[in-house]
């Protein structure tokens, strides 16, 4: 081969990347990344058949008023109920629980952010400590946290900790939650392009294609309006199972919200806590030759002696979805719909 | 602008690379040259056009310089010298406020419990690189080595992208010849695939190995409150990896992108990893600040050929300007006094003649280099201490509990030895990439120290499929993953 023929091979391969890179984003990628109406496991798994899937479901049409506020009025104003918590809380609209109990109990529900880097029972603490809830007249506190980052409540909290009031004030003034709709990507030649080829290969031989974070598996039942017979969940449901078995990393985690109850109550204020249940957890019945563990944090929890309310979603979820409930959670995503939040709100302690 | 971004690489270099060698072929030599200075001004003000006046300006003052020590205007040698000397403090001046500055306010505020304020200064792109490469131009000329009376040479001379703000430090002497060389002026297929093999290895390096190391080292420096054994060594070698992975990929490159322009850059790096001696090391790593220390630093303050005490002092003298050179911080001192200190050590070792199995001289050099990079990278003391504690197992050893139940015969003895098993590591450098790296840098080591380098390469290439098929796999693996779609849950209601 000569030098000059050499050259123009590579210069060759390197326009048949260019194309091959924009087809791929055109014709598939586009679909699923730079698109606000899909989720996050058809994403993160690059499940081309789920891209349209909301489209084309009328279950997806339902959507709330947005009626939970994300930061405080300027003075602040009274709020019957606070939030704090994961992707579960933040957010407003659809079909955030916030906003069924804001539309049925005619509540007016604010969520916050954990204050710089302090997770829920923490923040909660400080404000407390602070005055902030005098300051906003509440009564009521809920902590959402989903069940495979639930040990993130378990360290050791200075519950003596306050802030300056009006730091805080002017934090939580600006600080709202912003949703991302969908993925920034700069340029249509991108690493997407190859790994959707590469899981959508691989998935063939195994459950998450050997590098993929979303799994795949059959189920016994049909659950969801998408392809039958199948269910996605997000790859932390099972691999952070050991450190929810942990019965220290439990007792922690319930002291430390005994003890927010307690210095919450003498403020005249009620604890609410509701650890939203991992999608694996809430389906592993049906899963069919399920080789992963089962997590078993909800039955533990449930048997602690707890001085604040306790909603218990895996229990309230299990019902929904053996009455026959389909989409409970959203076949593509790793978070619940708008039929799990109605049903937490219609058998939670709020009603 | 990146050698590692698309803009550069589909946009910029095709119209350079095209309009240069068009002119060339039309006989436009002047223009040709316009064209290459202004394309390389233009590569450097994307970055940030404010610091533009100030490469010009530089560029002016030792162009002037320059001329003043060249065209033989001065007889006096005093004042010559006098001259030179105004050169090299403007530039270590200019070096100083942008590098420097807040570094010594800040060591005056904690020395007399002063609060006096920084200065708001972003540090221009590839100050220290074209600095030094004036530096050099500036002594060279004075020394009757090189000179250079044309301005637009002078200018292509200093800004020639390739080079520009990342080196290899360049001289004078070993470039125009070729900017001039009419055999240079055509186009040459041979360069050209050599200098794609080049560019695709380094652009591989840069984007596969070192940022997929940088990570690890991202979270054991700065994100890990504390380290255990494992995890601090797999966070120093992966910083060791990435740091020799960046910046030889980078050299890679530009020396990939020169040769485009059938322009030879001196080679950077040697495999440094299979250095047997620290000698050895700085013989391999960084070759042309190496060679611009030791002729312009080390030689005049003596070298070697005065009483031993004072080669000792000479090269810890040396060595503490080449930490400073890489970063205003006593960190980066402290590193480079400890590069000075192990090569008085060597000199010791090797005047006694004491020889030791090879084996054994690379694995001390290694691992002497692995442990001097922590305070490299580390952002503080508290961060290299972090990391030298988890090394030394001071932290205790852990090991992911699923190697328990995967080796129940011999746990208890694992216990005995006082190591733990645990569910959760670090929060952020997790068990899974601690124990994913491990192989990684395993093989990636293995060919640092044992196989062929790219320029080794590079020699040998010639234009077969297999080569062709190589540089075209590199090139798409590594244009691929240049645009990472970042992966997070969220809730789209």
């Amino acid at each position: 081969m000569r030098y000059r023929k050499a050259v123009l091979y590579i210069i060759l391969s390197i326009i048949c990347f260019i194309v091959f890179n924009a087809l791929m984003w055109h014709i598939y990628l586009k679909n699923i990344l730079d698109n606000a109406n899909v989720g996050d496991l058809t994403r993160l798994g690059y499940i081309w058949y789920l891209a349209d899937y909301r489209d084309k479901t009328s279950f997806y049409q339902k959507k709330l008023d947005k009626l939970t506020y994300s930061k405080i009025t300027t003075p602040p104003e009274q709020y019957d109920l606070i939030t704090i918590g994961d992707s579960f809380s933040n957010g407003q609209g659809g079909w955030f629980y916030q906003d069924y109990i804001a539309a049925h109990m005619n509540y007016r529900v604010l969520n916050v952010q954990p204050y710089s880097n302090r997770n829920a029972i923490e923040t909660i603490s400080l404000l407390s400590n602070s005055g902030f809830f005098k300051l906003v007249k509440t009564k009521n506190i809920l902590i959402e946290c989903v069940e495979r980052e639930i040990s993130n409540l378990s360290k050791e909290v200075h519950f003596q900790e306050t802030e300056d009031i009006n730091k805080l004030i002017e934090f939580y003034k600006i600080t709202e939650y912003e949703v991302p709709m969908k993925v920034k990507v700069s340029f249509f030649i991108n690493d997407a392009n190859y790994n959707f080829i590469l899981y959508n290969l691989l998935y063939k031989f195994s459950d998450n294609a050997i590098l993929s974070k979303v799994y795949k598996k059959r189920i016994n039942a049909n659950l969801f309006y998408a392809k039958e017979n199948e269910l996605l969940f997000y790859q932390d449901d099972i691999l952070h199972n050991d450190l929810q078995k942990n019965s220290d990393t439990l007792n922690m985690i319930n002291e430390n919200l005994n003890k927010l109850s307690k210095k919450l109550k003498d403020e005249g204020i009620r604890l609410y806590f509701m650890p939203a249940v991992n999608k694996y957890t809430l389906y592993f019945d049906y899963i069919e030759d399920n080789e992963y563990p089962r997590s078993d944090f909800f039955e533990k929890y449930e048997k602690m002696k707890k001085q604040y309310y306790y909603i218990d979603t895996k229990k309230i979820l299990k019902t929904e979805v053996q009455n026959g409930g389909k989409e409970v959670f959203c076949a593509d995503d790793t978070h619940w719909s708008w039929k799990a939040a109605e049903a937490i709100f219609d058998h939670s302690i709020f009603k | 602008m990146l050698f590692n971004s698309y803009i550069f690489i589909f946009i910029y270099l095709p119209i350079t690379l095209v309009i240069f060698f068009v002119l060339n072929r039309n006989k436009y030599i002047i223009a040709s040259k316009v064209w290459l200075s202004f394309a390389s001004i233009l590569f450097y003000v994307y970055w940030n056009v404010k610091y533009l006046p100030l490469l010009l300006g530089s560029i002016f003052f030792n162009y002037s310089i320059g001329t003043i020590l060249s065209e033989g205007r001065i007889k006096s040698q005093d004042i010559k010298k006098k001259v030179l000397t105004f050169g090299i403090l403007c530039n270590v001046g200019l070096l100083c406020y942008y590098k420097y500055l807040n570094f010594f306010i800040d060591n005056v505020n904690n020395i007399f419990q002063l609060y006096l304020g920084t200065w708001d200064l972003i540090l221009p792109l590839g100050i220290s690189f074209f600095t030094f490469t004036q530096i050099a131009f500036l002594v060279d000329t004075y020394h009757k080595k090189s000179y250079e009376l044309n301005f637009l040479n002078y200018v292509l001379f200093v800004t020639f992208f390739p080079h520009l703000i990342a080196g290899p430090i360049i001289h004078h002497k070993e470039m125009m010849p070729q900017f001039d060389s009419l055999r240079n002026k055509v186009v040459s297929w041979k360069n050209i695939y050599r200098g794609l093999f080049l560019f695709s290895v380094g652009l591989f390096k840069k984007v596969i190995i070192a940022d997929g190391f940088s990570a690890i080292s991202i979270a054991g420096f700065d994100k890990a409150t504390t380290l255990n054994f494992i995890e601090a060594w797999t966070t120093s070698l992966s910083y060791t990896i990435q740091l020799y992975f960046d910046f030889s990929g980078y050299t890679d490159m530009a020396l990939g992108l020169s040769l485009l322009f059938n322009i030879k850059l001196p080679i950077n790096f040697n495999s440094p990893y299979k250095a047997l001696d620290i000698a050895d090391f700085w013989r391999r790593w960084h070759i042309t600040l190496s060679r611009f220390l030791r002729e312009y630093i080390y030689f005049p303050l003596g070298g070697s050929h005065r009483k031993e005490s004072i080669t000792y002092r000479n090269l810890l003298i040396v060595f503490s300007i080449c930490g400073l050179w890489h970063g205003a911080g006593w960190h980066f001192i402290f590193w480079g006094f400890l590069n000075g200190l192990a090569l008085v050590v060597h000199r010791i070792w090797r005047r006694n003649g004491i020889i030791i199995p090879k084996i054994a001289s690379w694995a001390i050099t290694f691992n002497f280099v692995n442990f001097c990079w922590i305070f490299f990278r580390a952002k503080d003391w508290a961060d290299a201490t972090k990391v030298i504690k988890g090394m030394l197992a001071i932290n205790g050893l852990a090991l992911p509990t699923k190697l328990q139940h995967l080796t129940p015969h011999v746990t208890h003895y694992l216990s005995n030895l006082g190591i733990k098993f645990t569910v959760g590591w670090n929060e952020n450098l997790s068990a899974v990439l601690t124990l994913r790296a491990i192989p990684l840098l395993f093989i990636v080591l293995v060919i640092s120290a044992l196989m062929p380098n790219s320029q080794d390469l590079e020699k040998k290439l010639i234009p077969t499929y297999y080569y062709s098929a190589t540089i075209i796999l590199l090139l798409w693996v590594a244009l691929g993953s240049m645009n990472k779609v970042s992966e997070f849950l969220y809730f789209t209601f």
